[in-house]
């Protein structure tokens, strides 16, 4: 049943496809005589055909093909884009009146690059990007990079946190075009990173089941705190899906990737 | 398919000691400024050791704010304690309620007999205005927070002034206002001066008081419009309030109050002084409250922060709003 998957998606092609297809042979008297007198050979000959095909067929198990895997139905082995979030401006807040803002600015924007940014890179990665995720509707791992009841209330708006639910039955294949992020950092009274605020923008080309191609556009807030590593303990994210063009095609020789696009 | 427009939000429960941060209210006459950095401008502080605020939005939230009669250079919780107010928040609901105090109503002041309220302070501190009014009300606050002048005016300034749609003119050269009707960008000079204030208000201190609350709604909305069109601003409303602050509040319960704070609908602002008849002891001019009303407001605000509408007095700007 999963193997139909891909052909089933592209019907037409499937079934005109006739590079396999034996030649007819109209007498089945001389048929049976022919086969007979070329069994061996044609084992033989035809060898190289079914190895082929069995690697055809070793390949869809493995890579999941167009989408639609053997082993276990899900797509576990496809591996998420790469993509990482241009960082922006860095603000400093401080509540200590003669810190020294130099030294903060510097420590803010190590805090950024090093600690907060591979969080909110994972945040979009795991929600938008990631097929294993996607493709199963099953977000989990995401959740557990916000804090406490905010996790439960990102589990509530898992359509706008993420691909969605249902995804995996609404699009082929998701590519980042890009992600920028702004921050503020506030620090304590001992001049230690307290609260970050990130400011972040993402968009990327989905490509629907139904062959048309959507921008998936996603922009918020959030506020990261430190507790068992930085963590969202406050969000204010909105999705504005819109239609779009597909993707320019690839300079020949290329190869469509549905993985290999990059923030 | 369809242009999706979705959005989620989860802001976490809080209340707006931010706003109370801004414009904590004040009274007398200006001078220049001298240098501050040796004392703060403001302070914030849990009212009770033993009873920890509850800021789950489960319970309201209850918070003393009052506005010293220091000058720049002088000692802020040492003078009189011209303006009074108690802010209540009722997260679950969105609404405030702000009830001014006169500074001049008699009220009994532990140890000290009775005399007006705003002599507390000098007598005891904030500590003693804030048992002083517990002891009136019967309401245990939760947060008190003090400031002069140059912690109002500067905490206006640093945070770019503050958007106010002024009701009526005040013109007030005791308090150097020559402020005109309508919406505009009050400076922390302006916005001074506005609290400050009282003979151009035909109910004086009343009317004041109440301006004062006009101000505390004012920064709620101007906190609020600002986070709604970029969150990150509650960091830099936080960092000007503590900046020129002194606190023992863990930093994670003022952002959470600051919070609370944007989750408040300022049109939804109930903004009161207790009402009461003016008269003199001498040469000294003196309030007293109606007793029945402040026991009725005080029971009515206990329980949820709310006012019912029965119990919500008349503006004592009422002529200069009709």
């Amino acid at each position: 049943m999963v193997v139909t998957a891909p052909f089933g998606r592209y019907p037409q092609r499937a079934l005109s496809d006739s590079r396999l297809a034996q030649p007819v042979v109209a007498n089945r008297a001389e048929r049976r005589n022919g086969n007979r007198k070329r069994r061996l050979p044609l084992a033989v000959l035809l060898a190289p055909v079914v190895l082929v095909a069995a690697g055809v067929v070793l390949f869809l198990v493995v890579s999941g093909g167009n989408g639609g895997g053997i082993i276990g139905g899900d797509n576990d082995d496809e591996a998420a884009p790469p993509f990482d979030f241009r960082v922006g401006r860095v603000r400093v807040e401080r509540v200590v009146a003669d810190a020294d803002t130099d030294a903060l600015q510097t420590e803010a924007e190590t805090l950024v690059t090093e600690e907060i940014t591979p969080v909110i890179d994972e945040l979009w990665t795991d929600g938008f990007l990631d097929p294993a995720n996607w493709r199963q509707g099953d977000y989990e791992e995401l959740y557990t990079l916000f804090e406490g009841e905010v996790a439960t209330t990102a589990q509530s708006s898992v359509d706008v946190l993420t691909l969605g639910a249902a995804a995996g039955d609404q699009y082929e294949r998701v590519t980042p075009d890009r992600g920028g992020i702004t921050y503020t950092v506030l620090f304590d009274r001992d001049n230690n990173p307290h609260t970050v605020t990130a400011s972040v923008r993402f968009r990327a080309t989905a490509e629907l089941t139904n062959g048309t191609f959507v921008a998936i556009v996603s922009a918020g807030q959030l506020f990261l705190q430190e507790s068992d590593g930085w963590k969202v303990i406050a969000f204010d994210v909105s999705r504005n899906d819109r239609e779009t063009t597909p993707p320019t095609p690839a300079p020949s020789g290329a190869t469509p990737s549905a993985t290999g696009a990059t923030g | 398919m369809a242009v999706r427009h979705r959005s989620a939000r989860r802001i976490a429960l809080a209340v707006s000691l931010v706003t109370a941060w801004v414009v904590g209210s004040t009274v007398g006459t200006t001078s220049g400024p001298t240098s501050a950095r040796a004392m703060p401008f403001f302070q914030i502080e849990q009212a009770h050791a033993e009873h920890v605020p509850v800021l789950d939005g489960s319970e309201p939230i209850f918070v003393l704010l009052i506005g010293s009669d220091a000058r720049p250079g002088e000692a802020v919780g040492e003078l009189r304690a011209d303006s009074i107010h108690v802010v209540a928040i009722n997260p679950a609901a969105s609404k405030m309620t702000i009830v001014g105090f006169p500074r001049d109503a008699l009220v009994p002041i532990p140890g000290f007999g009775t005399t007006r309220i705003n002599a507390a302070m000098v007598s005891g501190g904030p500590e003693l205005v804030l048992e002083t009014v517990e002891d009136l009300t019967g309401i245990t606050m939760d947060y008190w927070a003090l400031t002069g002048f140059r912690g109002f005016d500067a905490m206006i300034t640093q945070v770019g002034g503050l958007t106010m749609d002024v009701p009526f003119s005040v013109v007030d050269s005791a308090a150097e206002a020559n402020i005109p009707a309508g919406r505009q960008q009050l400076t922390g000079d302006d916005a001074l001066a506005f609290a400050r204030a009282r003979h151009a208000l035909p109910s004086g201190d009343f009317g004041r008081s109440e301006n004062h609350g006009r101000l505390i709604i004012a920064a709620l909305a101007q906190l609020k419009r600002e986070f709604t069109r970029d969150p990150s601003r509650l960091l830099v409303w936080i960092g000007a309030g503590l900046r020129n602050a002194q606190s023992d509040v863990p930093l994670d319960q003022l952002m959470s109050l600051a919070f609370t704070a944007t989750t408040v609908n300022p049109k939804r602002v109930v903004n009161i002084v207790l009402p009461g008849s003016v008269g003199m002891s001498g040469t000294t001019s003196i309030v007293s409250l109606n007793q029945t009303e402040l026991q009725t407001i005080s029971h009515d605000l206990e329980s949820d922060g709310l006012l019912k509408r029965a119990n919500i007095p008349p503006s004592p700007n009422a002529q200069l709003l009709s």
